[in-house]
Order: C-alpha cells, then sequence, then structure tokens
C-alpha cells in the first residue's frame, strides 16, 4: 500500500497520485507528476502541453459529455501510465488542451484499491 | 455519366469529387445507402495507420460476438493477436506485438457504448473570475 498526501493548495484539498507517463515506442517519459483523482471521470485526461512534450500523435478521437451536458471531441492517446510504487499501465487517454491538471479517471482508478482519508489529508492506494 | 462512390461526408458536408466530374455547371444525382456493419459498430476517427486493422476487426466482429463478447479484441497486422478483460492488458498485449506502435483495441459487444463523461466543473474562488 502506497500513501499519497493530498494537494491542498486551495480551501478544498484533493486527492492526488504522483506518476510518470511514457510512450509505448519512442521511450520518452515525463516523471514526477502530480495526478487528481477524479472518480467522476469516465477517462483519463492529459493536459495539451504535455503531450507535446513526449512528442505523441493521437490514435482516434471520441465524444465526451460534459457535467451540464454539453457534448465535444477530444483527441485520445496511447501512452503508458506509472503511479509510483506500482507496475505500468497502458492507458488510453483524452487530451485536453484547457486542461492543466492531469485528471485520473476510472479507466485507471478501477485497477486499484483506493481510500480516500479526507481528515487526514491522504490517500492510501493499493493493487488488485 | 454515372459511377458509383463511397465517401465519408465530414461534418461540414465538404466533399471533393472525382476528377471525372467536369468542372463548371453540372447536374448532380445524390443518393446515399449509411454502411452497417454488425452489432451497430460505427466507424472510429482512427489514425490512418489503424484503419486496416478497423476493416479486419469489422470483418471477424460476426464471429467475435459469438467468441469473445464482454473481451477487448486486439487487432495487429490484421490479425486477432489478444482477446483480453481489461484495457490495460489489451494494451500491453498490441504493443508486445507491434514493438509499442499504436494499436487498434475495440471492446467486442452488440450494444452501443454510452458517451463517456468528464464532469470536471471546478469553482472559482471569488475574486478570481473577474
Amino acid at each position: 500500500m502506497i500513501e499519497f498526501p493530498y494537494v491542498a493548495e486551495n480551501a478544498l484539498p484533493f486527492p492526488q497520485v504522483r506518476l510518470m507517463i511514457a510512450t509505448a515506442n519512442s521511450g520518452k517519459f515525463v516523471s514526477g507528476l502530480s495526478a487528481k483523482v477524479d472518480t467522476g471521470a469516465d477517462r483519463t485526461v492529459i493536459p495539451g502541453n504535455l503531450l507535446v512534450s513526449l512528442g505523441v500523435a493521437p490514435f482516434d478521437n471520441l465524444l465526451f459529455e460534459g457535467a451540464d451536458g454539453h457534448r465535444f471531441q477530444l483527441p485520445v492517446y496511447q501512452l503508458q501510465v506509472t503511479i509510483e510504487g506500482f507496475g505500468p499501465i497502458g492507458v488510453e487517454a483524452a487530451g485536453s488542451g484547457r486542461e492543466s491538471l492531469i485528471l485520473l479517471g476510472r479507466d485507471v482508478l478501477n485497477l486499484y484499491r483506493i481510500a480516500l482519508d479526507g481528515p487526514h489529508g491522504r490517500l492510501e492506494l493499493s493493487g488488485t | 455519366m454515372t459511377f458509383d462512390l463511397v465517401i465519408e461526408v465530414p461534418p461540414d458536408h465538404r466533399v471533393t469529387l472525382p476528377p471525372e466530374v467536369p468542372t463548371g455547371r453540372v447536374k448532380l444525382h445524390v443518393s446515399w445507402e449509411a454502411e452497417s456493419f454488425p452489432g451497430g459498430y460505427r466507424r472510429r476517427k482512427l489514425h490512418p495507420s489503424l484503419v486496416a486493422d478497423e476493416d479486419a476487426y469489422i470483418r471477424m466482429l460476426p464471429e467475435l460476438l459469438k467468441t469473445h463478447s464482454g473481451r477487448y479484441a486486439v487487432i495487429v497486422g490484421g490479425e486477432l493477436v489478444a482477446a483480453t478483460v481489461s484495457k490495460a492488458d489489451a494494451l500491453r498485449e498490441g504493443w508486445r506485438h507491434s514493438n509499442g506502435e499504436m494499436v487498434y483495441v475495440q471492446l467486442v459487444s452488440d450494444k452501443p457504448q454510452p458517451v463517456e463523461r468528464l464532469p470536471g466543473i471546478r469553482e472559482i474562488p471569488r475574486g478570481a473570475d473577474a
């Protein structure tokens, strides 16, 4: 089991994990990243600037729906995500030029056991 | 002069006619027939390198629905190389066969998949919304 402290830089601290994102073929990676745990998101979202750093091309475009029901398309990328303390997993993540945070959606979160300890500001993550 | 033409119509409906169509004022007769695939599969907006594998998937789909429904099919080089329970496993298997190049992965299902939700609403602190 690995513990990650909440990010407490705004009024409502939020759970996060530390991770590395890599391409599957070029060896490019970015490590030491913080990803917001977003159980409301069906899919992981990666900020556009990070995708530019990795030099990765989208393989698909998918339709998504926001909380207010509006629909929009985003490009989707095949990437390797490695949460600190665990092995790499393959992910098909959406890319967004408007998003500044990595949002870790249920496509990744459902592969782990997660306990949120709000009063103590920490997330506990363990493998299945 | 008449000929049959199969084209992908983009959202803005702008299409390019083949060079056999003369320039200038012509009268066109347009008819259309939507492509339909087993299980209601709809073509994806894929990277060009994956279109051939999507074609292979569509050809295999009637059999896959009988044998691997509910699993993620992985197609590499026109061949089914794995059918896995999780997408993460599908990508790992696919990359193993493609040397890490992008791979075609598709959930085998005869039901349309719902539009995915990305809620992402955040509160803007007072004073930061100017």
